[in-house]
């Protein structure tokens, strides 16, 4: 046993309050003098259902985007040497790094009806900037990374010998990676997933250039939560933030447990 | 199936790892490879079963060229060293994959894996995972896999390296009981000269990718050959040089 177990787990507990818990327990805090129908007025208008309704509706199709594509974009860089591999390599943490606003500005220009992509969809009677497909564009962007990242190590630690010997027991390539590939990468899948979506939920910089922010349409809870702030409406702000943090701790937690689950079906070692 | 490799070499970047091999591995023989790592051994056995494509030189399957016949076509049996066994299907679907993946009938396939269960002797561990099994098991697993499609020959890559001595002992008498009976042509790579003379109708010595003799296991112990001697039997160079 390594020495330091009562210390390295105080450390932690102390870090972890003080960058996790401290805020969270500040935002619940707010709460104080909020009445039960106080709270429930303030999370239930139709302009806060439409918010959640797009909030959620976006996030999940963005992290199933991101997960299909971040799969694929894992699976080739990992798994391939090809002229601008490393390149390719790098761009995918650009979403990170960009200030959210210089992200959402970029997309907006690009998915306007003026723009390289949006003179196209336009064109084709489906506009994108502007309306609710405009925040799944802005939060697959911003999510993306998250996706790939997870996906790459995993497939970077997939013993080649699982698809070498469904080959040499008659298996084509696509049977292999539904039977074989597929389902050892699945809990990845859901890390990914899970992460994506989450970062969906609280975005704000990037989106709300893109999304036009109408009431009942466009516009996202994070957005909701700040106009209510600027109009000094804390008790609606802070009931809305305590929704929000409820229902993702829970989905997540769900999602982690069924990851949890595809896991210890696999490996014991 | 008689095995024929004519002129296969085979490089890494600048390392030769096979150079020019012509061996014939007789239909219905237990042949082992002998030799140190990185002498070439494993890339032979991967090159038989398709897995690697030698940069020349022919690969032939009773008489058939199979040098470009791709992995999945050339129904081989292949156990690896690591046992790789899928993890998340139990022992029962991981010995019926390659049935099943040829869509042979649910009782067809039920039938030959509780046949193999039998051979193996782990009939009450079908519906186990194979981390719940102990490496002697998943290794006797691993066999009846590769032998469920009755393949024309056997590969096994150091199948019993990552075992402990005496389970290694008895898996290898089981092997060669298991040969006697079905006959079916079998390559074993190994780097233990005990496990190569013990098991073997016929030893093929390596060394840097080149093949030093082929014998039986008693012309193999009588060699004259300096490699083979030092390689067998390293107390009594030791003495020689001396």
């Amino acid at each position: 046993m390594i020495p330091g177990r009562s210390l390295s787990i105080g450390l932690t507990l102390f870090g972890v309050t003080v960058i996790v818990v401290l805020p969270i327990a500040a935002i619940v805090g707010a709460m104080h003098g909020v009445t039960p129908a106080l709270f429930w007025a303030a999370i239930s208008t139709p302009r806060d259902l439409a918010a959640y309704r797009l909030t959620f509706g976006a996030s999940l199709a963005a992290a199933l985007i991101d997960v299909v594509l971040g799969f694929l974009i894992a699976w080739v860089t990992v798994r391939y040497r090809f002229l601008g591999r490393e390149l390719l390599n790098a761009a995918i943490d650009l979403p990170f790094a960009l200030p959210p606003p210089v992200s959402g500005i970029a997309l907006a220009t690009l998915y306007a009806k003026d723009g390289w992509i949006g003179a196209l969809t336009n064109r084709l009677g489906l506009p994108i900037a502007y309306t609710s497909l405009g925040v799944v564009v802005a939060l697959a962007f911003v999510g993306i990374p998250f996706a790939v990242r997870t996906l790459q190590q995993t497939i970077e630690t997939l013993p080649k010998e699982f698809e070498e010997a469904s080959a040499i027991l008659g298996a084509g390539g696509v049977t292999t990676f539904l039977r074989v590939a597929l389902p050892l990468l699945l809990p990845s899948c859901l890390a990914g997933f899970a992460m994506t979506f989450a970062r969906g939920l609280g975005e704000y910089g990037s989106v709300i250039f893109i999304a036009g922010n109408k009431p009942n349409v466009t516009e996202i809870v994070p957005l909701v939560i700040v106009s209510k702030l600027e109009q000094y409406d804390y008790a609606g702000a802070t009931s809305l933030a305590v929704t929000m943090l409820v229902i993702s701790f829970v989905l997540l937690a769900g999602i982690n447990v069924l990851r949890r689950g595809l896991i210890s079906r696999q490996v014991a070692e | 199936m008689k095995i024929e490799l004519s002129g296969v070499r085979k490089q890494f970047g600048s390392t030769v790892v096979v150079r020019d091999v012509d061996l014939t591995i007789p239909a219905g023989k237990l042949v082992t490879l002998l030799g140190p790592s990185g002498c070439g051994k494993t890339t032979i056995l991967r090159i038989i079963a398709g897995l690697e494509r030698p940069d020349a030189g022919t690969v032939s399957h009773d008489g058939v060229d199979v040098t470009s016949t791709p992995v999945r076509s050339r129904n081989t049996g292949f156990v690896f060293q690591s046992y790789a066994l899928f993890p998340h299907m139990t022992v029962f679907e991981n010995i019926a994959y390659g049935l099943s993946i040829r869509h042979r009938p649910k009782t067809e396939i039920a039938q030959r894996v509780n046949e193999l269960l039998a051979l193996i002797q782990l009939e009450p561990f079908a519906e186990r995972r194979p981390h719940q099994l102990s490496g002697g098991q998943r290794q006797r697993v691993s066999l009846a896999r590769a032998l469920a499609i009755e393949p024309g020959v056997l590969l096994l890559d150091e199948p019993f390296a990552a075992l402990d001595a005496t389970v290694r002992r008895s898996l290898r008498r089981w092997l060669r009981r298991l040969h006697e009976v079905s006959n079916v042509t079998t390559v074993l790579v190994t780097h233990d000269v005990d496990e190569a003379l013990d098991v073997a109708d016929v030893v093929v010595v390596m060394d840097h990718g080149s093949i030093e003799q082929i014998g039986t296991p008693a012309e193999i112990r009588e060699s004259t050959n300096g490699f083979v001697r030092a390689f067998i039997d390293p107390d009594e160079f030791a003495i020689l040089v001396s």
